[in-house]
């Protein structure tokens, strides 16, 4: 929820001016109150949906991936550094040893944001 | 309040971190409204429309993010200022002692010299004292309960004083609206607030365009055009939330606050509660000064320069007499009084807690630098005398601030924060969630931030910003820019210089960092702190206090009683003989209470519970903003 949340929150105070641009003067005070709200609303519930969405991913998923991460593990110690996009975005355990710049929200799911080596 | 002991350095400046939600929220409100919003935002709300009002409701959405994302890294990490983080998190002396410098000079210069000047603007309508009598009485009020109470006193007068602001301006914000005819009234009859005195005395010398003494077209919408106006939408959606991301998520007197709550989910709590009353100001300041232009137009609007300098001293313009002219000519004597009140209240409010989190600053981060052998009752003297100390350079600065910037002064404000706080904000956004910046590249990125604010303030303080008669004659090419985009344009240009710097060199490895990243905040290991030195000679120096401890106790017995009016200064300041018998605690104890202030679970339902809050006030706010654009 965390981490989604700020991205909503910057989203949304980015976004504030766009439903008042083009109406001014047309539209009451109070409609153009009730469109930001409506707005904001929606994409609050939209960032809430798809968190929830994601949490349930790693619900169901840790025991595919867990198999197929074991096998990366195995074959990749060359590989340490590279940017692996594929089965780490719902990985939720990571290696001690990558570095990477991580946004962690409550049920552990990584987003990965860069990738580093050490 | 009684059962917090001033005696130790956690008592002293974080309120033993047993503070519940609302004393937060109150305080952050408190610390944060002074007279010079009271003054500044009904003195631009008198001259420029509404929109002045989006610097307030800007900060309910950085206030959340400073309850949400920042205090759990703050918390977690164990600090007490921020210097403090930075140290823990990038290592090293030098990025420390540069922010505890600038902080403190922008203190002098943002903070304390505006307070004082625009409460000794309102006293100065109100009262008809000499400015110097009456801010050095209040000085010394206000010294009084700082040196002696530390941070728990400070949030409880906060806590009353807000409550005296509030009810204080609902009544004039009464007043005003009565006599101006309602709300309505205020939106017909502001276009037409015109001076009577229009025309130039000497038109030879120069003449006076309708622009400088009509309303502005656009004074009823808070979203303004990108280009031509005086506060340009994208400046304030943009540039405002970078200097409020300083303020609110970094800067010491706001977050001293959030540190001495009792556990995160107060924190956040009071965060909301000051959010919803962040609301306020558009309704108890910017329209009060907006409805004190239309009854008294020939004051509050005058445009001729004699005219001006005959009713407020300043030639530059009145409108920041505004809402002191309000409260003397419109409230009956006894609530004069009580608006008295108001404002000596909030300027008390702000700077008490600015001069406590100087001296917070300053011991813990400069003196304990200096001389890390000092011991606690050492660092307890030194930092109220620095208080005093300030009390002094303030009362020095006040006619600079008159000075300076005339009628300008909320301006003088943002644009002071413009251009020094951005390369702090992004020093301290980059440092919480970006684990790859180290200390070579946050120092440049300041240092290269600094510059930069520099070359663009000095010019501007040289040339002047003059006035809509007599523009300033600052060069196109630095002054035309608003210090709102300049603002956007500094955080930008720092953040890559930081970024660019910690790329090119060796990153942080994990276990320095555990604890003080937004993304290891909930990390349970061991932490090698970058400060190692610094906590081995703090070591040293508790051996060292216990050895003194016990030779001071064996002299005493030596001695009988202690000189009497030694006790008397020892229990005013909070260190009587009485705190030594206290019992030391014990190492387990120490460690359990480091566990549990630096404890940053939350109870789920609550969690949720404040949550939910969090998206009412934003979808509150949505509206509101979405109602005056």
């Amino acid at each position: 929820m965390n981490a989604l949340t700020a991205i909503t929150f910057s989203l949304l105070v980015a976004l504030e001016p766009v439903n008042c641009q083009t109406v001014r003067g047309n539209l009451q005070p109070w409609l153009q109150g009730l469109i930001a709200l409506t707005v904001f609303l929606v994409l609050t519930g939209i960032a809430f949906i798809v968190h929830k969405f994601w949490c349930q991913d790693k619900e169901k998923d840790p025991e595919v991936f867990k198999g197929g991460s074991k096998g990366d593990m195995a074959i990749s110690n060359g590989t340490e550094g590279n940017y692996s996009t594929t089965a780490a975005n719902f990985r939720c355990e990571e290696g001690r040893h990558v570095y990477e710049n991580t946004i962690e929200n409550d049920c552990g799911n990584t987003i990965e944001v860069l990738s580093t080596e050490m | 309040m009684y059962r917090t002991n001033r005696g130790t350095v956690g008592g002293y400046f974080l309120a033993g971190r047993n503070m519940v939600w609302w004393p937060i929220g109150a305080s952050l409100f408190a610390s944060n409204i002074g007279s010079g919003h009271f003054v500044g935002l009904a003195g631009t709300g008198a001259a420029n429309g509404l929109a002045v009002a989006g610097f307030e409701w800007n900060a309910m959405f950085i206030v959340l993010l400073l309850g949400w994302l920042f205090v759990p890294v703050y918390l977690t990490a164990g600090v007490i200022t921020m210097p403090q983080y930075l140290k823990k998190r990038f290592g090293g002396q030098r990025i420390r002692l540069y922010l505890s410098i600038l902080s403190l000079l922008m203190y002098i210069f943002t903070k304390i010299s505006v307070d004082m000047f625009s409460g000794a603007v309102f006293i100065q309508q109100a009262l008809g004292w000499n400015i110097y009598v009456a801010v050095i009485a209040l000085l010394i009020i206000t010294t009084i309960y700082t040196v002696t109470g530390g941070l728990a006193a400070l949030m409880y007068t906060d806590t009353v004083q807000t409550f005296v602001m509030v009810g204080g301006a609902f009544i004039l914000m009464g007043f005003a609206f009565n006599e101006v005819g309602g709300y309505q009234g205020l939106f017909d009859k502001y276009m037409n607030a015109l001076p009577s005195q229009m025309q130039s005395p000497t038109p030879s010398l120069y003449n006076i365009s309708a622009f400088c003494y009509m309303p502005r077209k656009d004074s009823f919408h808070m979203i303004r055009d990108a280009v031509s106006s005086d506060l340009p939408w994208p400046a304030v959606i943009l540039g405002l939330s970078i200097n409020s991301l300083w303020y609110w998520c970094s800067d010491q007197v706001i977050v001293q606050r959030c540190l001495a709550g009792k556990n995160l989910t107060h924190v956040k709590a009071g965060c909301i509660l000051c959010g919803y009353l962040k609301l306020l100001p558009m309704f108890l300041m910017v329209m009060p000064g907006m409805i004190s232009r239309i009854l008294y137009p020939d004051e509050i609007a005058c445009v001729v320069p004699e005219e001006c300098k005959r009713i407020c001293g300043t030639e530059v313009g009145c409108s920041n007499i505004a809402y002191p002219k309000l409260v003397v000519s419109l409230m009956p004597s006894g609530l004069r009084g009580l608006m008295l009140a108001v404002m000596l209240a909030a300027l008390m409010s702000s700077l008490a807690s600015i001069f406590n989190s100087s001296g917070t600053l300053f011991t813990m981060d400069i003196y304990n630098r200096m001389r890390p052998q000092a011991s606690d009752k050492e660092l307890l003297i030194v930092g109220r005398v620095w208080i005093l100390l300030l009390v002094g350079v303030s009362i020095a600065w006040i006619p600079l601030v008159q000075a300076a910037q005339g009628g300008q002064l909320f301006d003088y404000i943002q644009s002071v924060s413009s251009y020094l706080a951005p390369p702090i904000a992004a020093i301290f956004l980059l440092g919480v969630f970006v684990k790859r910046v180290n200390e070579q590249g946050a120092f440049w990125g300041l240092v290269g931030g600094l510059a930069m604010g520099m070359a663009r303030m000095i010019p501007e303080f040289i040339y002047g910003t003059g006035s809509c008669l007599f523009p300033g004659a600052c060069p196109r090419l630095i002054c035309s820019v608003h210090y709102l985009y300049f603002a956007i344009v500094l955080f930008f240009a720092t953040a890559a210089i930081v970024i660019g710097v910690s790329l090119c060199t060796s990153p942080i490895p994990d276990k320095h960092l555990h604890r003080l990243v937004f993304s290891l905040r909930h990390s349970k290991e061991e932490r090698i702190d970058l400060d190692t030195e610094e906590e081995e000679e703090a070591k040293k120096r508790e051996a060292a206090r216990q050895r003194r401890l016990e030779q001071a106790e064996m002299a005493a017995a030596k001695n009988g009683k202690l000189d009497r009016l030694r006790q008397c200064v020892g229990w005013f300041c909070g260190m009587g003989a009485g705190s030594q018998e206290q019992a030391e605690p014990s190492l387990e104890e120490k460690a359990e209470d480091m566990r549990r202030t630096t404890d940053i679970t939350e109870h789920p339902t609550w969690k949720a519970a404040v949550n939910v809050n969090a998206v009412i006030m934003m979808a509150l706010s949505m509206f509101l903003w979405g109602y005056y654009a």
